[in-house]
């Protein structure tokens, strides 16, 4: 059998042809396809690793990134009471009404709950009216509204309020002993009347949990508050505190050298003249970690 | 003998017949077959060297990125972005709540200071009493004078945001002329 050029040559291209589409379809889409699947592995990978050998030395910096805010946050935090009971609270407030020789009426205690801190601040809203607008438009003096600074965050908070009896010498000294503790207890109610000498004083005790730190305090040791007003008085008079000589009778307080260091308190005259009632540290009562 | 004729033509027919066969169609089909199947080797073992490169590289990539080390070098690091992160919105959320407090009104002696060291002689204080933020001062005094007089007093110190009071009234009895003053206190910083 014998073909002619033609068909030899057609029968050429149709095998041609055959070759072609073999190789493409067997060998060349299969591996192409699977090149590009590869490439976008190997993209993806290498993605990867540049995201890896970028990461690793910050390995170092993130540490030190971490101290040092730990350090911060334990700094902001320890402006904050750690949350406390009512029996380690009476620690901080006892001192004074010993320091002072108050007699404690009676004292409430407030569950803990949740609430923001307000500061207290009552903002003032001053009138506006047409008239008033156009006269601060021309003179351009425009009364700014009053404002203060909030928070959304929240915190535990506790009340505590206690009555007292007292001169008002003595109230005036315990309102800048409690100012003095700086911390975020804060007096919200404080009444007096001049003429029975009652105190009425309220305090919120804002808390929060924190990050073990070194500097929190322990609350440990037996403390005998006493104080009657013995000396009594109303405004200005009563003298120096702690003249009733009753303070400090227990002992224990005077030890620290806190409430009445060296000594039982008030046999000096003044009452505390080492050293604030209440002040953190006081061996006796209230140490630091 | 041979006559020797110039036959050329046989000659030629000769040579041309060669050439044919050399360049005949299957010699140049055999040709074009043998240098495709060269150029579609070549081709498919460029493919396949590529894939095979590729494998290797990626079989690398995955062994170094997936390697025991790195690995927890990665967690650890993503634990320290997260405490980083974590201690960042803790210490903007404390320090808002210490700017707050900064802020806060605190009620001391520096304020019993100013309402007393500004109390006229003939007037008395009956009771102070402080909550949130303000303060109110019961006062008796002799005269109806004694109360603007006091207040106006207290408003020059600047040291209240607001000093108002509501009237007074005159007690027969004790013959004092009563009032509250009520003085909103100043925040903080």
């Amino acid at each position: 059998m014998s073909f002619s050029k033609r068909e030899q040559f057609l029968l050429f291209f149709m095998g041609m042809v055959a070759i072609l589409i073999f190789f493409i379809t067997i060998f060349i889409l299969p591996m192409n396809t699977s090149i590009n699947s590869l490439k976008t592995q190997k993209s993806t990978l290498q993605s990867q690793k540049d995201i890896i050998d970028a990461t690793l030395p910050q390995a170092a910096v993130l540490k030190t990134q971490q101290i040092t805010k730990v350090a911060d946050v334990n700094a902001e935090l320890a402006k904050i009471e750690s949350p406390l009971l009512a029996s380690e609270f009476e620690r901080w407030l006892l001192p004074l009404t010993t320091k002072y020789d108050m007699r404690v009426v009676d004292a409430i205690f407030s569950e803990p709950a949740l609430s923001t801190p307000t500061g207290n601040v009552v903002l003032v809203e001053e009138p506006v009216y047409g008239l008033k607008t156009m006269i601060e438009a021309y003179t351009k003096d425009v009364t700014l509204p009053d404002s203060t600074i909030t928070s959304k965050s929240v915190l535990m908070k506790t009340n505590y309020a206690y009555t007292l009896l007292t001169n008002y010498k003595r109230f005036r000294g315990m309102l800048d002993d409690i100012a003095a503790w700086n911390t975020s207890f804060f007096v919200t109610d404080a009444s007096y009347n001049f003429a029975t000498g009652v105190v009425k004083l309220g305090i919120d005790a804002y808390t929060v949990d924190k990050i073990s730190y070194v500097g929190d305090k322990i609350y440990q040791g037996d403390y005998a508050a006493t104080g009657d007003n013995s000396s009594g008085g109303t405004l200005g008079s009563g003298g120096s505190t702690g003249s009733g000589g009753s303070t400090g009778s227990g002992g224990s307080t005077g030890s620290g050298g806190s409430t009445g260091s060296g000594g039982s308190t008030g046999s000096g005259g003044s009452t505390g003249s080492g050293g604030s009632a209440g002040v953190i540290d006081d061996g006796s009562t209230i140490i630091s970690k | 003998m041979k006559k020797n004729d110039m036959n050329l033509l046989e000659r030629y027919q000769e040579i041309h017949k060669e050439r044919t066969n050399r360049f005949s169609a299957a010699r140049i089909y055999i040709v074009i077959l043998a240098g495709t199947l060269l150029i579609l080797g070549a081709l498919t073992l460029q493919f396949w060297m590529t894939e095979n490169g590729l494998k290797s590289d990626i079989t690398t990539l995955r062994q170094y990125n997936e390697n025991a080390q790195v690995q927890t070098k990665m967690a650890e690091i993503a634990v320290l972005k997260e405490n980083v992160k974590s201690l960042d919105t803790m210490l903007a959320e404390v320090k808002s709540i210490n700017a707050v407090f900064d802020s806060a009104v605190r009620f001391n002696s520096y304020t019993l200071d100013v309402l007393y060291s500004t109390l006229p002689t003939n007037v008395k204080f009956t009771a102070i009493t402080y909550s949130e933020g303000v303060v109110k001062v019961d006062v008796s005094g002799t005269r109806p004078s004694d109360f603007s007089n006091y207040s106006l007093r207290l408003i020059n110190e600047a040291y209240f945001k607001t000093v108002t009071y509501s009237g007074y009234t005159f007690d027969s009895g004790a013959n004092l002329y009563n009032a509250t003053i009520e003085c909103v206190m100043k925040g903080g910083n």
